[in-house]
């Protein structure tokens, strides 16, 4: 379990914290949901994806345009991985017992 | 690992629980369509049961047609726009949402009883559009009482 260098940033981490309780989730309920810009979103999307950390699917319904963002399995190890790690930090700051 | 020290681990906990929840209780709130589209059958089933004889078996299968195809649509990315589900939850949130829909029908259901016994009283037969009264029940009253239900217990009021 180690610390994520991509989830340091504490945008990244929201985005994909809110991304590992969905199946998949729109380009706007993430947007919304994080309070983030659409172009500031994008941003960390982009990086996240460079990283095989998030999958993009760009698709129309009808007319309109319709992004879908879904966590990879790559992404979903590394947030359980740094999640654990802070964890761990909290729970030996408090002098309890960590997991090996 | 000793780069983030133990008030910082602990707060992007926090941030990271928070965008969780936050998820799905906007998740659980966001269903304006569903009740606009609830309060469209009810209102036509109203102009039908004036018009006609007994519509509460059609009513009853349609509106049972509209929820398993909503029921599917809203597994797809692509088309669960259609159906207002802007994302899917999975793991305890998913389970909360999904188990939060089941007691909420079913307390409405309860709920329609004693209505239905009321209108039998006055009118004199059943009130022939269950169906079409429960979906716009559900759809009206569903949303405010997820909305508190997810939230933390000890900010409710």
């Amino acid at each position: 379990m180690e610390f994520d260098p991509l989830l340091a940033d504490s945008t990244r981490l929201k985005i994909v914290a809110l991304l590992a309780s969905c199946d998949w989730a729109e380009f706007s309920f993430v947007r919304e949901s994080a309070g983030l810009s659409k172009s500031a979103l994008s941003k960390q999307i982009a990086k996240l994806e460079a990283n095989e950390y998030v999958q993009v699917h760009k698709g129309y319904v009808g007319k309109f345009p319709r992004t879908s963002l879904k966590l990879t399995d790559t992404g979903r190890t590394a947030i359980e991985d740094h999640l654990a790690a802070l964890q761990r930090i909290v729970d030996q700051s408090r002098g309890g017992t960590s997991s090996p | 690992m000793a780069d983030i020290d133990p008030s910082e681990a602990s707060r992007n906990l926090q941030e990271a629980q928070t965008a969780r929840q936050g998820a799905a209780t906007t998740l659980a709130g966001g269903r304006v369509r569903w009740a606009l589209a609830g309060g469209g059958v009810f209102a036509a089933s109203v102009l039908v049961w004036l018009t006609g004889p007994d519509p509460n078996n059609l009513f009853t299968s349609v509106l049972l047609l509209v929820a398993v195809v909503a029921a599917l649509l809203a597994r797809s990315p692509r088309w669960a726009g259609l159906t207002g589900s802007r994302a899917r939850m999975t793991g305890s949130a998913g389970r909360r949402v999904r188990t939060l829909a089941l007691v909420t029908m079913i307390a409405v259901l309860v709920l329609f009883v004693p209505v239905n016994m009321a209108v039998v009283h006055w009118m004199g037969e059943p009130y022939p559009i269950a169906g079409a009264f429960v979906g716009i029940v559900l759809a009206l009253a569903g949303p405010p009482f997820a909305r508190w239900w997810m939230t933390e217990p000890e900010s409710r009021g």
